[in-house]
């Protein structure tokens, strides 16, 4: 497994590398001093059992908030190196870098899902979009509303897989906030996760699709959103999981195939044809894609075709679209259609040669998919 | 037919290969008309598929294929979607609804409006889900929204009666549903309507059965019933081209692998054991006589109309401007529209049309080049 930075070309500055695990800078709202006064043993205490439940004193500050960090959050988020406590991290960057700073919101429902939940949900869907705009991640801030009654066992079920996902993806969590709102007013968990990145030289993209370039994507899709989907209409998803995971590896093959990136996104909310939209319109130019091309699994096909949804317009959370030159394309990725000169339409050749333009997803809500 | 059958059947219906033969037999069968035919769907599903498929545009210079009364969220009149709405605002009740429904504008707003003002509006995948709720707030209220046809009325009527077996007071059904053939009878006695042939609604047939529908040849207009993937389609057209030539006006079934002559007659019996027809407000057709349902007597405590003392649903206005009544009954195609994608868009719907997936405006809209 690679952890911390360890294998990153722009990383560890200088901090001890660690073992695997991520490093907590600060943690603030409950401002606890932590290593101080640790309650750990404490094994008779009601707020520790695995039935537990946050309370909305955990959120006050005091004693059950170093607790609830430190049971918790740090158990498995900290490390060895939890620094000087301080109200901001302090982060070393390569002289002269391009900085990529991006943040997301995570309210998805359920918060368990079959291939992830919200906890993994929320690093990789940050650190995703940091590898398709050509950065390297690097640091991660991720802040906690939680609400009250929520049970510790499953609040540590998702701080834990945050954990493995940072851990495999060797980002370390720098900063991080937790509170708790009164049972009604939130529902569950709501998490908000922040990334930096640097741009190497070598994966700067114009950021635009240009005539003449191929659309491809890095595996089938709609398994987030589908499986999200199935669950919250009581509809057996049989085998199907989420695509949540890390893009990083795709994307590494990409720019090592040597294929000129021009552009990439990960389609998200408002699915592939959303994204093949918005690229569309920014870079003032004609999509054509051909719907036999696009990979979507067979069972998936059938969930889709029960619930009426568009694979299209579904929300991945491990896929990428990349606009690229010429050039042999890595394994895994498919050649779906290619870009014209145009005025931003996105035309969908269907398998049965029809032809119909796709939009932005629009009037048919897919509420709390991510 | 058993389930293998019915699986190569379906594969062999989304196969591109046969799709491609087929479309060259429409097109050289049109070729023996005088005109080029009008074929009208009554199904949103059809809509939807149509355009989805790229049929309408694959087909455009031989066939023109039109929507009728088939959304249900689009037949739903004014003056019912009005009630809806102001039935969410009463305290103490939660109105349970399917999606597209909420989003329908209609007098004091939509659905979806009333829930943003902190009223109780619940989006339900099923009128069972609408009885569970029910059971899990008995202090309050639960209307279920009935809308759709002879397909989504079974399930309603399982509903009212589970409710009745497990002693819940609290549960009422706003029914809203309507008839098929008395829509058909009225679209086909239209004076102004110029229709070749009719594509029947697959999912309505599979219920009503294929006889339910024999009364059409009356009027001297081709039928054919159709399933729903791209070839189930393109089948169904290429056999009304063909009635149109040969002038028979039977009603035939090309979805065999779903619909029997006397379709599910223990759904059929479920509709008649709880609903009786009513007249009803069809937004595009009016007050059309015995073409909806309410609840029967014994069942009239588990009728919101009664419940709330709802008053008799009169005609309403349709928003300024808007077309649906004109686009579901034929006499307009979502483009000839004033407001089609200005004014009237999905994320900001003017009529229902726009609304629902099922909706042909929307399709024309969503799918169109």
């Amino acid at each position: 497994m690679r952890c911390c930075n360890d294998d990153n070309m722009y990383g560890t500055h200088g901090y001890e590398a660690g073992n695997c695990g991520t490093r907590i800078n600060h943690i603030t709202g409950n401002n606890p001093p932590i290593g101080s006064g640790n309650a750990r043993g404490n094994a008779g205490n009601p707020l520790r059992r695995r039935d537990g439940r946050v309370l909305l004193s955990h959120g006050d500050g005091g004693l059950l908030t170093r607790r609830l960090v430190e049971d918790v959050f740090l158990k498995h988020l900290g490390n060895a190196f939890t620094g000087q406590m301080d109200d901001s991290a302090r982060l070393p960057l390569p002289p002269g870098a391009e900085i990529a700073y991006t943040t997301d919101s995570f309210v998805v429902d359920p918060i368990f899902f079959p291939g992830g939940d919200i906890g993994k949900l929320s690093v990789l869907g940050t650190l995703n979009d940091l590898w398709v705009s050509g950065a390297l991640p690097l640091y991660l801030s991720a802040g906690f509303i939680i609400e009250e009654g929520l049970g510790f066992a499953e609040l540590e079920a998702i701080v834990r897989s945050m954990g493995e996902a940072l851990c495999s993806c060797g980002v370390s969590l720098v900063a991080a906030d937790t509170k708790v709102v009164p049972r009604g007013k939130g529902d569950k968990i709501y998490i908000n996760t922040s990334g930096v990145g640097v741009i190497p030289p070598e994966r700067k993209m114009q950021r635009k699709a240009l005539p003449g370039d191929r659309v491809i994507v890095s595996g089938t899709i709609g398994e987030h959103g589908l499986s999200i989907m199935a669950l919250r209409t009581n509809v057996d998803p049989g085998s199907l999981t989420s695509d949540c995971g890390p893009v990083g590896p795709a994307v590494d093959e990409l720019f090592r195939s040597g294929v000129q990136v021009h552009m990439m996104r990960d389609p998200t909310r408002g699915g592939l044809a959303s994204v093949m939209k918005e690229v569309a319109e920014l870079s003032a130019c004609d999509l054509l894609i051909r719907e036999s091309q696009i990979p979507v699994r067979p069972e998936s096909q059938e969930l889709l075709d029960l619930l009426g949804l568009d694979a299209l317009y579904l929300p991945c959370e491990g896929r990428v679209v990349a606009f690229v030159g010429p050039g042999p394309i890595p394994e895994g990725w498919s050649e779906i259609g290619e870009v014209r000169d145009g005025s931003g339409n996105v035309i969908l050749e269907t398998k049965y040669g029809g032809h119909r333009r796709l939009g932005l997803l629009e009037g048919a809500p897919l509420p709390r998919i991510c | 037919m058993n389930d293998d059958v019915v699986e190569r059947a379906i594969k062999s219906s989304r196969d591109p290969q046969v799709f491609r033969a087929l479309l060259a037999s429409v097109k050289r069968n049109v070729g023996f008309l005088s005109k080029k035919p009008i074929l009208m769907e009554v199904c949103g599903s059809h809509t939807w598929a149509i355009s989805h498929t790229g049929i309408r545009e694959l087909l455009k210079d031989e066939v023109e294929l039109i929507s009728g009364p088939g959304c249900p969220v689009c037949v739903t009149s004014p003056g019912e979607v009005a009630q809806m709405i102001e039935l969410s605002y009463r305290p103490g009740v939660i109105v349970t609804s399917y999606g597209d429904m909420i989003r329908v504008p209609g007098r004091g707003g939509s659905l979806e409006a009333s829930r943003a003002a902190g009223n109780h509006v619940e989006v339900v995948y099923s009128a069972m889900d609408a009885v569970t709720i029910a059971e899990n707030n008995p202090e309050q209220q639960v209307a279920f929204l009935g809308i759709g046809f002879e397909t989504t009325a079974p399930a309603a009527a399982v509903a009212v009666e589970l409710a009745k077996a497990r002693g819940l007071g609290n549960f009422t059904v706003y029914s809203a549903h309507k008839l098929m053939p008395p829509a058909l009878r009225a679209i086909l006695s239209l004076p102004d309507l110029n229709i070749d042939g009719l594509i029947l609604p697959g999912h309505v047939s599979a219920v009503t059965g294929r006889k339910y529908f024999d009364f059409i040849s009356d009027y001297a207009v081709p039928a054919v019933i159709s399933g729903f993937e791209a070839c189930d389609i393109l089948y169904a057209i290429l056999k009304l081209v063909k009635k149109i030539r040969a002038r028979d006006f039977s009603v035939e079934n090309a979805y065999p692998r779903a619909v029997r002559e006397t379709g599910n007659t223990k759904a059929m019996a479920e509709i008649s054991k709880v609903f009786r027809p009513s007249d009803a407000f069809w937004r595009g057709l009016g007050n059309i006589p015995l073409s909806g349902l309410e609840l029967n007597t014994q069942y009239s405590s588990f009728d919101a109309k009664v419940r709330f003392g709802l008053p008799p649903v009169v005609e309403e206005p349709e928003p300024p401007g808007c077309s649906c009544a004109e686009v579901l009954s034929g006499r307009k195609t979502p483009r000839q529209c004033r407001l089609f994608g200005k004014a009237c868009t999905p994320s900001n719907p003017v009529g229902p049309c726009m609304v629902s997936s099922e909706g042909s405006c929307r399709a024309h809209y969503v799918f169109g080049r």
